[in-house]
């Protein structure tokens, strides 16, 4: 095996394939959150899940992946009564209940973090802020093969927590993908076919939580919502249909990864410009780039012009 | 004991508070509550490029008013491909919103990790994440309360222009005012007031600063009037509280310690408030469901 590649799996692979799984996940959810007009929720969910998980790792004392994401649907859960509850009682619109929420949440979680642990572990406002993906590194030892059980037992554990939650999101997507359809365009012809949309919407809600836990291992907080909403984003501004919005924020996941990884761990070294760069910063900016390009160069928004009844229409006689 | 430099952030931070809370009441009613959080997320790569490019510059140290100029300059930036998006492709405001504030936050985490990598005195740009009352020097304290009571000054003289341009523009146009100068300045204080607030309430917190104590305060009020003015009393209780403890607990960071106490009136505003809260509420309707019951049980 060559140096390069002996080099690759070692340090990049791990890496990129979380990177991968979290970004195809969140691009699948995501779709259905742009297309209701809730991406607000993504940015809620992925700060709310935050105090779950410092206590599930307060309480478990290392990161243990079901803890973890028993803990964030927890919080998150959490997060959503006390979003209705508000709008309920206030009359406040559900982006200013969600924005009364969220911060609460998310500053806990970072109060949990800094009295409960002391900073003494290795969850911290780094990883909150930029992800682990520096720090996936595949353990093998060198010379063996990529494929042999001792050496597959070292991935990190959370490429497994990664890729259990992007399976399930894949499969829980596929069954319900008719109903997700009608729940983003017409809530209303769900309901009638007998679809229940509060369950469908639940359901679809539980498993972003669960994925901006998931997410939050690989990339940290605030790169999770630009996985939600980036690709998607972007997608839904360059197609029309359901099936190619999915692909298309499908693919723009994967380029968003695999160019922004490439140019955090490549560029510095290239052009002489110190250490690599934050891979999940880069990710989130690569992603944003795509959005902008995308943005001024499709450029179709469907504008529906006013009926103009007074010219076109017959004038009665005037008796 | 107080020291004096504690007592003036204090002041400081207690002004900026009571004026994020008055804010906040205006920004909820007109809707316009995300655009702080843009604005939070977005200043980080402004204030990193500040941080960067100073020394060039040739100025000492890293200037407070530099590293603001740089926050202003990319929150402004993201709040112009914000409403591009908005206005020229089929995006939702939210989506939009999102993903823009995602991105820039983005290319501030790969700028903060140059300068934490190069080891220039990086220390100073990580307590603007998440605020740091107690760095703060006493001028930048002094500057803000400055700011602060300017601030509520325009509000006091605005108010009724600002109420007119909410709820009835024509009513503005006829008694002489502008509907959209109001909205505009209004946007102008609201944007300063968040930008000053950062360094101490911290970047990623600023939208909790400005919506909890009118959402705290909501079940309280049923005048606008009264409305702002307890919520930027309960903005300024928030801030002095949190600053203070902060200063007192080790590792404490001022921005989460201001907002939790913010969340912790909020929710007691909420459970606990007369007649509309939730508490309140739920035993109106249990009583309402009993005396229900009895009127049947009497036919």
């Amino acid at each position: 095996m060559s140096a390069g590649l002996e080099r690759f799996l070692t340090l990049d692979a791990v890496p990129i394939a979380c990177a991968l799984l979290a970004a195809w996940t969140c691009a699948l959810l995501g779709c259905g959150l742009v297309l209701r007009r809730e991406g607000l929720l993504a940015d809620a969910l992925a700060h709310s899940v935050l105090p779950g998980l410092v206590m599930a790792f307060l309480v478990r004392g290392e990161r243990e992946p079901l803890a973890l994401l028993l803990g964030g649907a927890a919080a998150a859960l959490a997060a959503v009564l006390a979003v209705e509850a508000i709008a309920r009682s206030t009359g406040f619109e559900r982006g200013t209940a969600i924005a009364c929420v969220f911060p609460v949440f998310f500053a806990i979680g970072i109060l949990l973090l800094e009295l409960g642990l002391g900073g003494a572990v290795d969850l911290d406002v780094g990883h909150i802020l930029n992800g682990q993906l520096e720090l996936l590194f595949w353990a093998r030892e060198s010379g063996s093969s990529p494929l042999e059980l001792a050496q597959l037992a070292r991935l990190p554990p959370q490429l497994g927590l990664l890729a259990a939650v992007f399976g399930q999101s894949v499969l829980i997507g596929a069954l319900s993908w008719r109903r997700w359809k009608l729940l983003g365009f017409d809530p209303a012809h769900l309901a009638l076919v007998g679809g229940r949309p509060g369950l469908q919407r639940t359901i679809h809600t539980l498993l972003v939580a669960l994925a901006a836990v998931a997410a939050f291992e690989a990339v940290g907080t605030l790169v999770t919502v630009a996985l939600f909403l980036a690709p998607t984003a972007t997608a839904r501004i360059a197609t029309r249909g359901y099936g190619s919005f999915h692909g298309a924020a499908f693919l723009f996941a994967t380029s968003g990864v695999l160019l922004g990884y490439g140019i955090a761990s490549r560029a510095p070294a290239a052009l002489d410009l110190g250490p690599a760069w934050s891979a999940a910063g880069s990710i989130a900016v690569v992603l944003g780039v795509q959005l902008g390009l995308v943005a001024v160069l499709v450029n179709r928004k469907v504008v529906q012009e006013p009926v103009d009844l007074g010219a076109s229409s017959p004038t009665l006689p005037v008796p | 004991m107080l020291e004096h430099n504690t007592l003036v952030v204090a002041v400081g931070l207690g002004l900026l508070g009571a004026n994020a809370g008055a804010l906040g009441t205006f920004a909820i009613a007109r809707r316009r509550v995300l655009v702080v959080d843009a604005m939070g997320h977005a200043a980080l790569p402004g204030v990193a490029s500040a941080f960067l490019i100073a020394p060039w510059l040739g100025w000492p140290g890293r200037p407070l008013p530099l590293l603001l100029a740089g926050a202003a300059l990319f929150a402004i930036a993201a709040q112009v491909a914000i409403e591009f998006l908005v206005a020229r492709t089929k995006l939702a405001s939210d989506a939009a919103t999102g993903a823009v504030l995602a991105s820039f936050f983005g290319l501030g985490l790969v700028l903060l990790g140059v300068i934490q990598r190069s080891g220039a005195a990086g220390g100073g740009i990580d307590r603007w994440i998440f605020g740091q009352a107690a760095s703060l020097l006493r001028a930048d304290a002094l500057l803000f309360a400055g700011l602060a009571l300017v601030s509520l000054l325009t509000l006091w003289l605005t108010f009724r222009a600002l109420l007119w341009t909410g709820f009835d523009p024509d009513q503005a146009r006829t008694a002489g005012v502008s509907p959209e100068l109001a909205a505009a300045l209004f946007g102008l204080q609201l944007g300063v007031v968040t930008l000053v607030a950062l360094p101490s309430v911290g970047l990623l917190l600023a939208l909790g600063f400005l919506v909890l104590p009118a959402a705290a305060t909501r079940h309280l009020a049923r005048r606008f009037s009264t409305w702002i003015l307890l919520a930027s009393l309960v903005g300024a209780a928030g801030a002095v509280t949190g600053a203070l403890a902060s200063r007192w607990i080790d590792n404490l960071p001022t921005g989460p310690a201001i907002i939790a106490t913010l969340g912790a009136f909020a929710a007691l505003g909420h459970l606990a408030a007369p007649r509309t809260g939730l508490i309140a509420n739920a035993r109106a309707r249990a009583q309402l469901k009993r005396r229900l019951l009895q009127a049947h049980k009497i036919r």
